[in-house]
């Protein structure tokens, strides 16, 4: 009875231990992520205002 | 008694070894000194091509210097002028050009780079605000206070848009056309987001020095759930790493625009240094208040986990890359990867949701599992590291110059 107790208990260690690794799994494809996106100047922005801009003159 | 402990063991200090963490430190201080310079090298832009997308009918683009330009068209005709300026938002400085007409008319402008929290940049641009600062003119206020509406959620990121463009479109109308140029709006802006935080630490305080047992925990509670609904819900404004990491990149905001960021950040620094108090993380960090809350419903308590120290490395190393790619690319915020803005105005990318979803679940059972296992300014990590280097500093002091410590 007091094995299988703390056989469950190990279980549930296991689990909480793997939710926390993948949390940091998911950190560090936010930050991957965010280096991948990063590019300099935003070109999106500046094409956007300046064409509009020419566009209604 | 007490005050005579410390320098009987201080000789008996300076002559101990160097231990691993202690070494470690100082290498990860290192190492970020040295991932600043690799960001500081690489961090000079050429924005030309940029400049001559505003005027795409000049002939020729005259550098009046680092940040005017003036348009040149056929027979020599000046067709208008592009200046540029920076001015800090919540996460890092913006850059706008502005493209502005020989009459002192802003025509066009442009974000052409920003180290800003990138959600508050995306709210900007869905919600417009670069549009209504065309075709203001150079004698207009061109001020959120008065004939600009900030975009809700994001009002240090439009104020920052704001006066840069306000500056641009001044500094060309003064400089290139001799215009009187009405004197800039530098008011000071202090309101319910400042006295709040001011009040949470003096409640704190009061706390920790004067109050014990069961009136110590209520009022604790009561600066919790403050902090929760206040820095958290309304003005979301938490301690976050991009902090941390603004002071690293010496991004230091116009104290007259961001005293809220002074006064967190002085406060911290200053009851850490002084007392070795964190006041903010067990006494009012809306995050930390969320999981207490999240906790009392599922009976969270401090519960064993297995590979701990795993744990606590992978934490450590997170950091230290979110820290080093921030000094290399010389941007607070991106790889700024908390889940305070996804929990508290529901932006941030699909992984910061997902997280979030787990460390709530995991609250409902963990004593903060946020804090104990992922966040960057907790004990394990730069609570930690700027708890050793002040020990190392004093360490260092003993050693170097033992008898005046004594």
């Amino acid at each position: 009875m007091a094995d299988r107790a703390s056989k469950a208990s190990g279980l549930i260690e296991t689990f909480w231990s793997l939710l926390l690794l993948g949390c940091m799994g998911l950190a560090l494809a936010h930050i991957v992520s965010s280096v991948q996106a990063q590019s300099g100047p935003d070109e999106e922005i500046i094409e956007r205002t300046f064409t509009t801009i020419r566009a209604e003159e | 008694m007490s005050g005579q402990l410390p320098i009987l063991n201080q000789p008996k200090q300076s002559k101990r070894r160097w231990t691993t963490p202690e070494i470690l430190s100082i290498v990860v201080v290192i190492w970020f000194v040295i991932c600043w310079c690799v960001g500081r090298s690489g961090s000079d832009e050429n924005l030309d091509p940029f400049f001559q997308r505003a005027y795409p009918q000049a002939e020729r683009l005259d550098r009046i210097n680092d940040a005017m330009f003036r348009t040149v068209g056929s027979e020599d005709q000046v067709l208008g002028y592009v200046a540029t300026a920076t001015a800090s938002g919540y996460g890092g400085p913006v850059q706008v050009a502005v493209a502005v007409t020989t009459e002192g008319i802003i025509e066009s402008l442009a974000v052409v780079e920003h180290r800003e929290t990138p959600s508050f940049v995306e709210r900007v641009k869905r919600e417009k605000l670069l549009d209504q600062l065309v075709g203001k003119k150079y004698s207009d206020p061109v001020s959120l206070d008065a004939d600009v509406d900030a975009v809700s959620g994001a009002t240090f990121t439009s104020r920052a848009l704001t006066r840069s463009v306000a500056q641009s479109v001044r500094s060309v109308a003064s400089s290139q056309l001799s215009l009187e140029v009405p004197a800039a709006r530098k008011g000071i802006v202090f309101g319910l987001p400042e006295i709040v935080l001011i009040a949470l630490f003096a409640t704190a305080v009061v706390q920790r020095r004067f109050l014990k047992g069961k009136q110590r925990r209520v009022v604790r509670w009561i600066t919790m759930i403050v902090g929760l609904v206040s820095l958290g819900f309304v003005f979301n404004s938490p301690f976050v790493l991009t902090h941390i990491n603004m002071v690293l990149l010496g991004y230091w905001p116009d104290w007259r625009t961001h005293i809220y960021w002074y006064i967190l950040i002085g406060g911290l620094l200053m009851f850490k240094a002084r007392r070795d108090w964190n006041v903010y993380c067990y006494d009012f960090c809306p995050f930390g208040a969320a999981q207490d809350v999240i906790g009392l419903i599922g009976g969270a308590k401090p519960r064993r986990v297995e590979w701990k120290g795993l744990l606590l490395w992978l934490q450590r190393a997170l950091v230290v890359l979110a820290i080093s790619l921030a000094l290399i690319y010389r941007n607070p915020s991106f790889t700024s990867f908390e889940v305070f803005g996804t929990m508290f105005k529901l932006t941030g990318s699909n992984f910061q949701f997902v997280l979030l979803a787990i460390v709530v679940l995991l609250s409902l059972f963990l004593y903060r599992p946020w804090c104990r296992y992922l966040c960057p300014l907790h004990k394990n990590t730069m609570e930690g590291l700027f708890d050793r280097c002040r020990k190392n500093a004093k360490k260092l002091w003993l050693t170097v110059r033992p008898k005046q410590a004594a």
